[in-house]
């Protein structure tokens, strides 16, 4: 169906980083950093890379991993203390946001919550030490950082993120291959033909972790009746009858491009993980952290 | 309040019909094509590939919404207890008609009676069902005759002059007057007057001289009738002193005695001699005298009695004396009263040539008025079935309905 003269404004195109979310961003790194540092002596989990050097002693408590005890220092003083390690100075972190205009689509808005994680994640990989990439999609803009006091730049550069345009295949592709000497990427988009982009080889070494983000309306719609679906990217619409069987049919290709994404990024070793624009920060980023 | 053969003893509650308008209009507003954005319009269209009947539809209203708004509307019906009437319930209007010889003068060609009965037939075309009976109510059918049309009788001069009929009795709502003009109008009962202009003409006959209305004056006209016209018949049997009486005042009136009866005539005295004899005292209006009569008389149409013994011995109707007095002696007391009173008699019933028409009934009548009567007597009680549990119960489905169907779909 052709785009009708009356299209509606963009339910949630923009973005908007008060200074509650600032500190709620600054206190889930701290926290992902404290937990680190309560497994000091594992494989860090989440963002450990592998690249680790050593940061510092500490007495050995019950529970910790025995491969992290100092045998030499255990010798030698018959004290059990643990290796603390940190990442590797100079580790770099490439987080790019899917700012195209189906991330827009709401509420609560997808840029906004893709926003919120890159913060987020943003804050930890400063506390980690590690240079940030940042990576608007669609407009190919950039912002680097690599200490805390960009923090405030940080937060304004993801403020000025507005949801409009298309997602180009080739320029994802193009971006997931820039990130080449990354320690980590981050994914921050809904994910919609990303499986494409994955056609060319991905640059190694980089740990990937993609976080797809759709609108509780894109998930569970619900019965609502007579629909003009509009494509927020292609400005295409589709008049439908929302109802049980529709929603069946939705679920199931729903269902399909998920399996087809997650065939595609699992051979590659890319975390997947998909949730709503409904969760808050944390939750999405605490379960993309454990995949 | 009658509807469709629906009759609904609480009208009132039919207003409660706004509730369920009101729910389906403000559920088709509620209905209506939301706008919503998505991020890709895949998914929607493998979904309408699987389910072609999750295409585009037409319905705005939601099935359950549509069950309610049928719940509530039946509930209305059903408090506004509506009974089934049988629509076939015969009907039956009574027609008065003035035959005054007023009537019968011709205004544009056509008689004041043809135009009082003009709307009537527009009426029975139109209003009168197929099972409906209409009585005409005239001297000539005491009982009424039941006819459809204006029966071809009415439309007919009558030669005696009529009486007005008792209006007043006939003051109901299923009658309907017919007359050119009423002085006093019914209360309940419908009425066609023709009204119509003034027509000049005869008023009035004074021995063999006609007396003629121009719209004004009145003016005499000298032996306008002949024999021919003021024949009278007395009938040669009757007793000595009442037919020699008869013969008298008829020739004091300048009629003419016919030897032999015929229809022109404008007066006749009748003897009816059959059956067995009586003798017996005759008395009215301070004379008496010994008689001997016939059996008592039978009435006909517009004749009453004047002279009774033992039944009606005298019967007079205008134009018209018929008497079973066989015999009668010499009235004792004064003998004028004995004439007089039989003058009078004879004065009262005396008809007037053809074309005398009096003066009040030749003047203008006014304008035409019409009508319709307001009700009707029904010739059988309408059989009325009442509706209001059906419907209570299909309301009652239909609530069921609805709540199955939100369920359903929730």
């Amino acid at each position: 169906m052709p785009p009708s003269a009356r299209r509606p404004p963009l339910p949630c195109p923009t973005v908007r980083l008060d200074a509650g979310l600032r500190t709620r961003a600054q206190r889930f790194a701290a926290r992902l950093s404290a937990a680190r540092g309560r497994r000091e002596g594992a494989a860090r989990a989440g963002l450990s890379t592998g690249g680790v050097e050593f940061d510092h002693y500490r007495p050995y408590r019950p529970g910790d991993d025995l491969r992290a005890l100092d045998w030499d220092v255990y010798a030698r003083s018959d004290q059990p203390v643990v290796r603390v390690v940190r990442p590797e100075a100079g580790e770099r972190w490439t987080i790019l946001v899917d700012t195209s205009a189906s991330m827009g689509v709401g509420p609560p808005g997808k840029l906004q919550r893709a926003a919120e994680c890159a913060l987020a994640l943003a804050f930890s990989g400063l506390r980690e030490e590690a240079e940030l990439e940042l990576v608007d999609l669609c407009t190919r803009e950039r912002f680097r950082c690599a200490r805390r006091a960009h923090a405030a730049a940080l937060a304004g550069w993801l403020e000025a993120r507005v949801a409009r345009g298309t997602l180009n295949v080739a320029g994802l592709r193009t971006e997931l291959a820039a990130a080449r000497g990354s320690q980590r990427g981050f994914l921050l988009s809904d994910l919609g033909d990303t499986a494409e982009a994955l056609d060319g080889a991905l640059p190694r070494g980089v740990r990937w972790t993609w976080i797809g983000i759709l609108a509780p309306l894109e998930i569970e719609p619900g019965e609502l009746g007579a629909v003009r679906w509009l494509d927020a990217e292609s400005g295409e619409e589709l008049a439908l009858e929302v109802d049980r069987e529709a929603l069946g049919a939705y679920a199931r290709a729903l269902e399909e491009s998920r399996e087809r994404l997650a065939r595609a990024t699992a051979p590659r070793g890319i975390a997947l993980v998909r949730g709503s624009s409904a969760l808050e920060f944390e939750h999405l980023l605490a379960r993309a952290l454990r995949a | 309040m009658e509807l469709l053969g629906i009759r609904f003893l609480a009208p009132g509650f039919l207003a409660l019909l706004a509730l369920p308008i009101a729910a389906l209009v403000l559920g088709a507003r509620g209905g209506a094509v939301r706008a919503l954005f998505t991020g890709t319009l895949e998914a929607w269209r493998a979904a309408e590939r699987a389910h072609p009947s999750a295409e585009r539809r037409k319905r705005r209203v939601p099935l359950a919404l549509a069950c309610l708004a049928l719940a509530l509307c039946l509930g209305a019906f059903a408090l506004a207890q509506p009974e089934h009437v049988r629509a076939e319930a015969p009907r039956r209007f009574l027609l008065i008609v003035d035959r005054s010889q007023g009537m019968y003068l011709t205004d544009g060609g056509r008689t004041r009676l043809e135009h009082a009965l003009e709307p009537l037939r527009a009426w029975i075309a139109t209003q009168l069902r197929r099972q409906d009976e209409l009585v005409w109510i005239d001297e000539a059918w005491p009982e009424g005759l039941v006819e459809r049309d204006v029966p071809a009788e009415l439309l007919r001069t009558p030669r005696a002059r009529r009486a007005a009929p008792d209006w007043a009795r006939y003051d109901r709502a299923d009658a309907l007057w017919i007359s050119a003009r009423f002085d006093t109008l019914p209360v309940r009962a419908g009425y066609s007057a023709s009204g119509g202009a003034a027509v000049p003409g005869a008023i009035g006959r004074e021995g063999r001289a006609r007396l003629d209305w121009d719209g004004e004056r009145v003016v005499r006209v000298e032996d306008a009738y002949g024999e021919a016209d003021l024949g009278v018949f007395v009938d040669t049997r009757l007793p000595e002193p009442l037919r020699a009486l008869a013969q008298l005042w008829a020739g004091s009136e300048g009629f003419a005695l016919r030897a032999t009866r015929e229809e022109s005539e404008l007066f006749e005295f009748v003897l009816e001699s059959e059956g067995a004899a009586r003798e017996l005292e005759l008395a009215r209006d301070g004379w008496s005298a010994r008689a001997t009569i016939g059996p008592a008389l039978v009435p006909t149409v517009g004749e009453a009695s004047w002279l009774s013994a033992g039944g009606p011995c005298v019967l007079a109707a205008p134009g018209r004396v018929r008497t079973s007095i066989r015999a009668l002696e010499p009235p004792a007391g004064d003998p004028a009263a004995f004439a007089v009173s039989w003058g009078e008699l004879f004065d009262s019933l005396r008809l007037q040539p053809v074309g005398v028409v009096p003066i009040e009934a030749r003047s203008a009548q006014g304008a035409a008025a019409w009508r319709a009567p307001a009700a009707s007597v029904p010739l059988e009680q309408g059989e009325a079935r009442p509706l209001g549990g059906w419907l209570a119960l299909a309301a009652a489905v239909c609530a069921l309905g609805a709540w199955v169907v939100r369920a359903l779909r929730a």
